[in-house]
This record gives C-alpha cells, sequence and structure tokens, in this order.
C-alpha cells in the first residue's frame, strides 16, 4: 500500500488511513498548521478561533495531500481554513472528512450536523447534484434524495490481478477471471507455477459478505435494516471460500487491507479491494497491475448484478459562525471543480463526482487508473455483467435463489 | 445500508468469516451466527441502522 509517491507501505490510502489512524494514540489538533496568512491579504482578519476547520484522521501523507488542497484553497480565495485532526469520541467541527467505517456512532447524531444542501443554499452556493452518479449517493442522500454530505472520496471493490504472475503460470494476462468458478482453475495454474498466494483479499465483510451479496442479487440487509446474508448465494460462496483456503488458493491477512501489501509486493497473484488502491498499486515492482470486475456466481438466478460504492465523506458540522458556514461552502463548491476532481483522482484514485469531472480524468491520468475507473463504473452500473447475463439465464438448473 | 458499515456488526462478520475460513465451522452455521448475533446488536440499537444522520 502507498500513496501517490508510496512512501508508506500499508499505512495510507485514504480508506486505509481512516482506520490505521483510529487506532492511533491522538496527535495534536495543531500539528497541521495552515499556511494560508501571506495570500489573504484582501482578506478580513480572523481570530483564530474562528477558523473554519476540516477535520479529518488521515496518515501523514494523506494528511500532507490534504494540507495541500487546503493551502491551495486558501491561497485561491483568500480563505483561512485550518486542517485539524478528527479522533474518536471527539465532537465533529466545521467540516469533517470521513469514512462511516469507524465513524457509525458519531453519525448517529443529527444534530452534530448541517445536512450539506442546507449549508450550501444558505450560503448562496450551486449544488448541481442531479448528473452526479446515483451509484456515489450511497449513505449521503435523505429520504427526499437530498445531498446530505459529499461523497468525495468513494470506490467500489474490483479484482486487481498481476499480468506479470499470470504469464508465469501460462495465463492470459488479457483474460481475468469472469467467474468465480472459471477463477478457481487459474488459481490452481498459479499454485502449480510456484505461487504460495494465488488469491487473498482486503475488506472482506465488506467484500464478501456486502459485495458478493449484491452482485448476486440478494443484498445483505433489508431495506428495514435487518441481516440476511446468510442465504443460499452466500452460504454457496462462503464453502467455496472455505475449500479455497483448505487448497491454498486463498490466504487471508487480516480485516481490513493488510492484504494489499501481499499483492503489492507480489506474493499473491489476485486480490480483491476497493478500485481506489490501483493507485497505490501502480508503482509496486514486480507487478504488472490487471484489473477486472468483481467475479461472480454464473449459477445464481438474474446474472451478475452490480457492486456497491463506498468511502470517505465530507459532514459539515453543527454549531458554526456564518462567516464559518460560508467558507464551508465555499471549499465544497473548490471541491467540485473539475480540475481539483482530477487532482484528487490522480491522489486517491476515488471516483469523480460529476461528468464533467469524469471526461476531465481521462486525459489526465494515468492509464492503469483510467482502466480501474471505466471497469469501477461499468461495475456500479450493472453494464459489465451484460454479457455474461444472458449466458447465466439459458444454463439450466441454474435458479435456486430462495 | 452495508453490514461492513455498522462497527459492532462488522466486528461480528469477521469473527464468524474466520471462523468459517479456518475451518473451524461450517460455512453455513458461521453465517447464520453472524446474521443472529448482528440482528441482536442491531434490535438493541436500532440508531446504528441508518445510514446516514438525517
Amino acid at each position: 500500500m502507498s500513496f501517490y509517491l508510496r512512501p508508506l507501505v500499508a499505512a495510507v490510502g485514504l480508506a486505509l488511513a481512516f482506520s490505521v489512524q483510529a487506532a492511533k494514540p491522538a496527535k495534536s489538533a495543531k500539528a497541521a498548521k495552515p499556511a494560508a496568512k501571506q495570500a489573504t491579504a484582501a482578506a478580513p482578519a480572523h481570530v483564530a478561533s474562528s477558523d473554519l476547520e476540516l477535520a479529518h484522521n488521515l496518515g501523514p501523507v494523506g494528511e500532507q495531500h490534504l494540507q495541500a488542497v487546503v493551502d491551495r484553497f486558501n491561497k485561491e480565495t483568500g480563505g483561512t481554513m485550518k486542517l485539524v485532526r478528527l479522533e474518536k469520541g471527539q465532537k465533529p467541527t466545521g467540516l469533517n472528512l470521513m469514512r462511516r467505517y469507524d465513524m457509525a456512532e458519531v453519525l448517529a447524531h443529527p444534530k452534530s450536523f448541517v445536512p450539506l444542501y442546507e449549508m450550501m443554499a444558505k450560503a448562496g452556493e450551486p449544488l448541481n447534484m442531479s448528473d452526479m452518479s446515483v451509484d456515489l449517493k450511497a449513505g449521503v442522500v435523505d429520504a427526499k434524495g437530498r445531498l446530505v454530505a459529499l461523497p468525495l472520496a468513494y470506490s467500489t471493490p474490483v479484482l486487481f490481478f498481476n499480468k506479470t504472475a499470470f504469464r508465469k503460470a501460462k495465463l492470459d494476462p488479457d483474460q481475468p477471471p469472469k467467474t468465480w468458478f472459471e477463477m478457481q482453475g487459474m488459481l490452481d495454474k498459479l499454485q502449480e507455477a510456484g505461487f504460495t498466494c494465488p488469491y487473498t483479499t482486503s475488506w472482506p465483510v465488506w467484500v464478501h459478505i456486502d459485495n458478493m451479496s449484491a452482485v448476486s442479487g440478494v443484498p445483505s440487509m433489508t431495506e428495514k435494516g435487518a441481516l440476511v446474508f446468510n442465504g443460499l448465494p452466500q452460504v454457496k460462496h462462503m464453502a467455496m471460500m472455505t475449500t479455497w483456503v483448505k487448497a491454498g488458493y486463498f490466504k487471508t491477512f487480516g480485516r481490513r487491507d493488510e492484504a494489499s501489501a501481499k499483492f503489492e509486493n507480489g506474493e499473491c497473484a489476485m486480490i480483491t479491494t476497493d478500485s481506489r488502491e490501483a493507485v497505490d498499486f501502480r508503482e509496486a515492482k514486480g507487478v504488472e497491475l490487471g484489473v477486472a470486475p468483481l467475479p461472480f456466481h454464473d449459477d445464481v438466478y438474474g446474472g451478475r448484478q452490480h457492486t456497491l460504492a463506498d468511502g470517505a465523506s465530507l459532514w459539515a458540522g453543527a454549531g458554526q459562525s456564518a462567516t464559518q458556514s460560508k467558507q464551508a461552502a465555499k471549499f465544497v463548491s473548490f471541491l467540485l471543480k473539475p480540475e481539483m476532481q482530477v487532482e484528487l483522482v490522480r491522489i486517491y484514485g476515488q471516483m469523480p463526482l460529476t461528468p464533467a469531472a469524469r471526461a476531465a480524468a481521462r486525459s489526465k491520468i494515468l492509464k492503469n487508473e483510467d482502466e480501474t475507473l471505466q471497469i469501477a463504473y461499468a461495475s456500479l452500473n450493472g453494464k459489465g455483467a451484460e454479457p455474461w447475463r444472458a449466458r447465466s439465464q439459458h444454463r439450466p438448473g441454474a435458479h435456486h435463489r430462495q | 445500508m452495508r453490514a461492513a458499515n455498522i462497527d459492532p456488526v462488522r466486528i461480528i462478520a469477521n469473527e464468524e468469516l474466520e471462523a468459517a475460513w479456518a475451518d473451524k465451522k461450517p460455512p453455513k452455521a458461521a453465517l447464520d451466527a453472524a446474521v443472529h448475533r448482528g440482528n441482536a446488536v442491531l434490535n438493541a440499537k436500532p440508531g446504528l441502522k441508518k445510514s446516514q444522520p438525517f
């Protein structure tokens, strides 16, 4: 796992940093120094306490990148926004970049936040998110479809594979597995070729319960919030994974993204993890990166459905002054500009929020990341499934959805 | 709403997945236990079922 110039192993990446940092001791909120003063000649003088704060719990490299974004914002707008750390159990501040993962308790308190659409409207900033991908709206819209937070760093699970490993195992590097069943034969060949870890996964629950369920068309939870991931497709999948563990095809390393480092160092030939990790894998030595949609089970009724998007979103905290709210709204507009979106994609690998940003990203990011983004979007829209759907419907005896 | 996003549910699901993959429990028993234990937590704290605060 590395971030951009990959000075870190295992501890960076947005998603990653969120989780890793939460377990670490609190760092002073003053650790991140704003560098805004010099550019603010035209701006009114602020006392420190009235400055807008952006709280995050990224790792050191993530923090450095975010600081650069904040500096740029302050410079361009004469703002005085400060970066601070968001620790577990702490009250939200003006703006809060957080992932639901590890922050479920904080996000259970509506009084701590202001809905994003409300903040933007009051500040007179536009928020035309109607053209934003519906898939990116998970967990950030209210019952009326209004945007309550900005899904800034979302991605979706994909299958990454090492083309170099494929060649060693005499597999076609341009033919990644489409189904879990097809994948099994490839894992056997990789093992024969000497790979001790043919396949691994990061975020096991997210990939193998939530997304595997979604792809099979049987959600892991009902709309009312009851867990239902013990149906036939999930049990069959889990049974298959168990046989893979026994056969040595599938190795696990932890509950978060511990496995990502094992793919990056070439030990594991394939991994299922969030699409944004393409930016971490791109410079891995000995790894020629291949990317494919998350495999599916072709004997599940209805064929391949879509994967799920998730990640960190930006939440506005309650109790801010009008000046602070206005600046926060301005920052949201700043982040939505296509050039900033492209910059963020380059750094984090997340999915751009708007079609304009998506189009801009195509020409300006590396081929690997562009390919990953295209696959991620196709996977979310279910379009990547179309060629296979027809086939599975023609299979006799394939209909055993509960 | 996703199981992985509810901290206590994710912890339970991880425990049960690990039990299945370590061959300590049959896969169905592990998933049944994860669903049963997870729903017990959600019923005790229904606020956790909300995907966003508003």
